[in-house]
């Protein structure tokens, strides 16, 4: 066989027609892979917008992000300090109790004789706190 | 036509249009795909694959050229994929006429079955030249765009090709 023997061949076998049975199968197929994918991407869109909106919500109310209060705006706000007569600071006892002792509460190693009255004043930075107590 | 321009016919949707191709080009990939891959089921496959990356893609093509170039590399390249030699089963049976022909029908009908069975032998990448500018009547230029290769490797994947097929269907009659 020559080459323009097998060409002529190849431009037949062009002619020939397509099985319709395989047509119909090809475009049946399609129609329904493209109309299930479309229920699916229209789910996976709303899954993202709800996830979206889910962690836009959960940033919102986290504590740790929200924004503290600058300490100024916290003394501008605190509540006033108990008015409380008492001797100049120089001649009361104080105890102020650093940031580590004011975790453990350390019960007083003394019996106490008399009832002790003790007023306690918390300043703008939070880890000192004033103790006045009184005998 | 561009094929864009399909999708702004009036009262047109990207569905309609995508129906359109489809029609249009259903023929002709299930025709390249089984001259390729030997049987009519995988070449289902393989249509079925390609319009559903066209789908995918969308109609955005500059030209109807552009297009069937997209179309045809798609379908060549998940031909060659499928990695395996095409399996001319029982399908080259359909070359044979149902009702009784005349006898030149019949070694008409012989020689397109070896002929066949020669090009399933071939490498993929040589059958898929030889199929789109033999049988499908692509120019060479076409081809090597649609292969993503120059048209001098096309024309010597063809020489390659043919000169092989020759030698094959020597080996048959003989």
């Amino acid at each position: 066989m020559t080459e323009d023997d097998i060409r002529d061949l190849f431009r037949e076998m062009r002619d020939e027609s397509v099985p319709v049975d395989s047509l119909v199968r090809v475009r049946v197929r399609v129609e329904d892979r493209i109309r299930r994918r479309a229920p699916w991407k229209i789910a996976s869109l709303v899954t993202a917008f709800a996830a979206l909106v889910v962690v836009a919500f959960v940033i919102q109310i986290h504590p740790a992000v929200r924004k503290t209060a600058s300490p100024s705006a916290a003394a501008k706000h605190a509540p006033p300090p108990p008015e409380v007569e008492t001797a100049p600071l120089e001649n009361l006892p104080l105890s102020v109790r650093p940031a580590i002792e004011r975790k453990t509460h350390k019960p007083p190693t003394a019996p106490l004789t008399q009832p002790v009255s003790t007023i306690r004043i918390e300043t703008p930075d939070p880890d000192v706190v004033i103790l006045l107590v009184s005998q | 036509m561009q094929a864009t321009a399909l999708i702004f016919e009036i009262g047109g949707t990207e569905e309609d249009a995508f129906g359109r191709v489809v029609n249009q080009r259903e023929a002709q990939l299930l025709r390249v795909a089984y001259r390729v891959l030997g049987n009519w089921a995988d070449a289902e496959d393989v249509a079925q694959e390609a319009f559903l990356r066209l789908h995918r893609h969308g109609l955005d093509f500059a030209s109807e050229s552009a297009l069937a170039a997209w179309l045809y590399r798609v379908v060549v390249n998940l031909c060659v994929d499928r990695g395996r030699k095409a399996r001319p089963t029982d399908e080259l049976k359909d070359l044979r006429a149902e009702k009784p022909s005349a006898e030149t029908e019949l070694l008409r009908d012989e020689q397109k079955r070896q002929l066949m069975m020669a090009l399933t032998a071939l490498p993929p990448k040589e059958r898929a030249a030889i199929v789109l500018r033999e049988i499908e009547g692509l120019a060479t230029a076409e081809v090597a765009a649609i292969l993503r290769t120059s048209e001098v490797t096309v024309r010597t994947q063809i020489s390659r090709a043919m000169g092989k097929l020759r030698e094959m269907l020597r080996e048959e009659k003989s």
